[in-house]
């Protein structure tokens, strides 16, 4: 493993802007992303997860303010360029809807060319059609040649995504973000395009932030994974750890209400209360309010997030303490 | 004993592809194809299946939101397909729907109370005092308070939402509720509060329950039976505990092993469904199933396969299981 | 109040850039004066056209005659003041009755579709084939001169692209599953329509027909000038108009105060829909949806 990490996201916190004040979307974030690794960030909605994401990629929405921190890329801080040029970054990022991402007015084919041409400064028409075909065969598409030449309508969902993930890869980027790339996919479509992942994993070693809600599917593809509440880090750890020896009581009763299908349950356990209000964010614990092994210090201190064990790292008093 | 509420006979549901400048029909979408089961007072049956499948087709013959092409509908014995007016308006007492997304599903210009004394207005008459106190008590049974009453779709969140959007479908006291993937649109840790208080209303007032999902996890929690369709025609049909024990349909195994469940990722060996989704305009000859199916055999492409009983109330159409 | 917080952000979008607030004040004070008029007006009888002053004829603007007098020695003020109450009866009775007959006709061809709705959608495109300035003339010079002839044939020139307006809003609500909700709860399709596709599909055609009266009032004067529209001695604008249009080379004051009021007015109305129609630029709707705190 090198020792700097590909991306450092240090700190950040963003806000967004709206009537009647704000939304603490993102607080205090860090993290790390090695070369080679996917990285899950799971969180259920409002949790800030797809905000990270946008805000790596530089796609935040125009009432998005960036309140603190640092996203270094390759020794760069993204967030100081005046005009940062996301051309030559390479972070590349796929949506949920495909269909929403591609004009529909122009032909896959010279979407990617675009990409291509602007990307990698290409101009000889042949090249870009060459490493376009390319970068369809590499994501397993049938036939590329007339997928080239169709328009997003004439695809059906699951080939649209792979041609988004074509798109994305056609750039050779260094870092791939994904923000929920399967959930809008039938399940047999959503574990193809995760099979697919995978191998594009092992054999471009990409690196990759894969945001879902689906602790299932941070499982299957992600290394590491990071549970993210309310715009916090709570826990993170290698996947296995995670899922085998969970620290975090939302991360517990994230597990423990997944419906299995190999028990037949008497009644599903489920997280009582609801997601937080982020206008004005708990001040102790930002899980305080819904937590089943709550103290008071939890609605008062807000723990940091430290190093359990071995590379497992939590944010709760229930973990401090025992430290001392 | 199972005391039979509806009885779907043969259905067939086809939609006319037009082209050209007259509208020509050039063909038929056969959504649902020869499609027969029942279901029983009080029971849960869920239909499984993915986009193209025709599950949510089935469900709008069901409610009349679509007349069926073919075969009859049978509710407490009286076919229901051709009926109108005031035969039309009791049956639908006795039918009602919550679909998937409550933000779509509610209207956004109608306030908590307007949504959920709409449909008994309608039907009952009541005094004002009368239906305010029904309605709080609707509101009450799927777990919110008065103070919603004068909120607005906007203002509530997703598991509100879709709590709202229950109450206003059980406030006709239907026998029969369609559930069309009631808590796809919601987070993991909400999903589990929605189907504890649909198990918990089933329990209570005995509702009979078509639920229609991709997901088969959440199925097994709740379901008495399964029936898992592909392309408009049933290939497996069971008691819940069966399905889930003993897939017997290659398509039935692949579906539940594509969930990816953060638990098994050891445990099961997946077998990735491959290629495309067939057109249902011209859905493959013979097995409908044959095109992708790992254990194709020749038969399986010249004829298809009879429904074959393998246990009780086990079907299966699949010539892996035809006695020779 | 909470079902219009879309409404309440637009209007506090337009309040903050100067010439749509002016448009803004513009339109409402219009309404305003057209409203009280009769109420304040200095010399009724003069304005209602009821008195020949022989001795004040040709009078130019002066502090007991601010906008001078006319050929019949009226006070120009009084009587153009009186016409903005006309200009306010005419843009409400077209718009309205344009709507009344447009609005059903949409949303019924965009609900039922099929059959009925073809034939509905191609009659409101014959009437859409005609130029609409020319059938107005057309329909209000074979109805004879006068005041309801006037909004009639205005109205009928105008419903059309009500209709058509609707029928596109119509056929994206009625795909939405609240519409399918109310019909499992087993309304009939009218109380369909009317609870729960008119106001949903309703919004974009209500503003632009409350933008469309500054335009009904430049008809209408247009109209009037040329001599088809409401009759003498009716202190419409634009009738107020072609009254001053002889004696314009030596009393300028009895066409330019009707025509400056006109200008104004119908400028007031067109600036107010530039603003209103930015705000339902689709990039712009996001951007409110965004400060709502709607998810994108």
């Amino acid at each position: 493993m090198n020792s700097q990490p590909l991306l450092q996201v240090e700190d950040l916190s963003i806000d967004y802007i709206i009537v009647g004040g704000s939304i603490k979307a993102v607080r205090n974030v860090s993290f790390n992303i090695h070369e080679g690794e996917v990285v899950c960030l799971v969180g259920e909605s409002g949790s800030g997860k797809s905000t990270i994401g946008l805000a790596i990629a530089g796609a935040l929405p125009e009432n998005a303010i960036i309140r603190s921190g640092k996203i270094i890329f390759k020794g760069k801080n993204l967030l100081n360029e005046k005009s940062r040029n996301k051309k030559t970054d390479n972070i590349m990022i796929v949506f949920q809807d495909p269909a929403a991402t591609l004009n529909p007015l122009f032909t896959v084919g010279e979407v990617i060319s675009d990409v291509i041409r602007s990307h990698l400064q290409i101009r000889d028409k042949g090249k870009i059609r060459e490493k376009a075909l390319e970068a369809f065969r590499m994501v397993e598409l049938p036939d590329p040649e007339r997928i080239f030449n169709s328009y997003p309508h004439e695809l059906s969902g699951g080939m649209l995504q792979r041609v988004v993930i074509a798109i994305s890869l056609s750039t050779n980027p260094k870092m791939l973000i994904a923000d929920e790339p399967t959930t809008m996919l039938d399940v047999t479509l959503q574990a193809q395009i995760l099979d697919l992942l995978l191998n594009l994993k092992k054999k471009l070693r990409l690196s990759m932030l894969f945001i879902t809600h689906n602790l299932g599917v941070a499982r299957e593809v992600g290394d590491r994974i990071i549970v993210i509440y309310g715009g916090e880090i709570i826990e993170e750890a290698g996947s296995s750890d995670l899922i085998n020896d969970p620290l975090h009581p939302y991360t517990k009763g994230l597990l423990e209400c997944i419906p299995r299908t190999h028990i037949r349950h008497s009644r599903l356990k489920h997280i009582p209360g609801a997601v937080p209000d982020l206008k004005n964010p708990l001040k102790g614990c930002i899980f305080s309010d819904r937590c089943s092994e709550v103290m008071d210090v939890c609605r008062v201190v807000k723990p940091l997030l430290k190093e359990y064990s071995r590379n497992h790292k939590v944010a709760c008093h229930l973990y401090l303490e025992g430290k001392e | 004993m199972k005391i039979e509420l509806m009885r779907i006979k043969d259905l067939k549901k086809y939609f006319p592809v037009k082209a050209g400048l007259f509208g020509k029909i050039v063909g038929y979408v056969k959504a649902v194809d020869d499609v027969t089961f029942n279901i029983g007072l009080g029971e849960v049956v869920s239909l499984v299946g993915e986009s193209g499948s025709g599950k949510t087709t089935i469900a709008k013959c069901l409610l009349l939101l679509e007349r069926p092409t073919y075969g009859q509908i049978l509710f407490n014995g009286y076919d229901i397909t051709q009926i109108r007016g005031k035969k039309l308006k009791d049956y639908r007492r006795n039918v009602q729907a919550v679909f998937q997304n409550p933000f779509l599903s509610l209207d956004p210009r109608m306030n908590v109370y307007e949504i959920v004394s709409e449909p008994v207005k309608y039907h009952v008459k009541l005094s004002k005092i009368e239906l305010y106190e029904y309605v709080s008590k609707l509101l009450e049974m799927v777990g919110l308070d008065k103070s919603f009453l004068d909120k607005f779709p906007h203002e509530l969140s997703g598991g509100q939402a879709q709590r709202v959007a229950i109450a206003r479908a059980i406030s006709l006291n239907p026998k029969l509720v369609v559930l069309d993937e009631p808590t796809s649109a919601l987070d993991v840790s909400i999903q589990a509060q929605i189907l504890n208080l649909l198990a918990e209303l089933r329990g209570k007032m005995n509702f009979s329950y078509l639920l229609i999902t991709h997901d088969l996890s959440i199925v097994r929690y709740i379901s008495d039976r399964v029936l898992v369709i592909y392309l408009g025609k049933i290939m497996e049909e069971g008691p819940s505990e069966g399905i889930f024990n003993e897939p017997l349909h290659p398509y039935t195994q692949i579906l539940l092993s594509s969930i990816p469940d953060p638990f098994t990722k050891e445990i099961r060996e997946k077998t990735i469904l491959r290629g495309e989704p067939p057109s249902p305009v011209n859905p493959p000859r013979a097995c409908r199933f044959h095109t992708r199916c790992p254990y194709v055999m020749d038969i399986c492409r010249e004829e298809e396969p009879s429904e074959i009983y393998y246990s009780g109330e086990h079907r299966v159409f699949c010539w892996l299981y035809a006695k020779k | 109040m909470k079902r219009f917080r879309e409404q309440r952000v637009i209007l506090s979008l337009i309040a903050k850039k100067p010439i749509s607030l002016v448009s803004l004040i513009i339109v409402v004070s219009f309404i305003i004066i057209g409203v009280s008029a009769p109420l304040i007006v200095p010399y009724p009888e003069d304005a209602w056209g009821l008195t020949y002053n022989v001795e004040k004829r040709f009078l130019p603007p002066s502090i007991q005659h601010i906008f001078g007098t006319d050929a019949l020695g009226r006070d120009v003020f009084s009587r153009v003041l009186l016409g903005s109450s006309f200009s306010l009866i005419i843009a409400v009775g077209v718009i309205g009755l344009a709507l009344i007959i447009g609005v059903p006709v949409g949303v019924v061809a965009g609900y039922y579709g099929g059959r009925i709705g073809m034939i509905l959608m191609r009659i409101t495109d014959m009437f859409l084939a005609f130029p609409p300035l020319l059938l107005a003339i057309v329909l209000a010079a074979t109805l004879g001169r006068g005041l309801l002839n006037l909004i009639v044939a205005l109205a009928i020139s105008w419903w059309p692209w009500y209709s058509r307006l609707v029928y596109v809003q119509t056929n994206t609500v009625k795909n939405m599953p609240y519409i399918d909700s109310a019909k499992i709860a087993g309304l009939p399709s009218f109380k369909i329509m009317t609870k729960h596709v008119i106001p949903n599909a309703l919004t974009p055609t209500f503003v632009q027909a409350a933008l469309d009266m500054g335009s009904a009032i430049l008809e209408a004067a247009g109209l009037s000038f040329i001599g088809v529209g409401v009759k003498p001695p009716t202190p419409e604008w634009g009738l107020l108009v072609s009254e001053g249009w002889q004696s314009i080379n030596y009393a300028w004051w009895i066409a330019f105060f009707p025509g400056l009021a006109i200008l104004v007015t119908v400028v007031g109305f067109n600036l107010l829909a530039d603003a209103l129609r930015e705000s339902a630029d689709p990039r712009i709707r996001r951007t409110i949806l965004m400060r709502l705190g709607v998810k994108q």
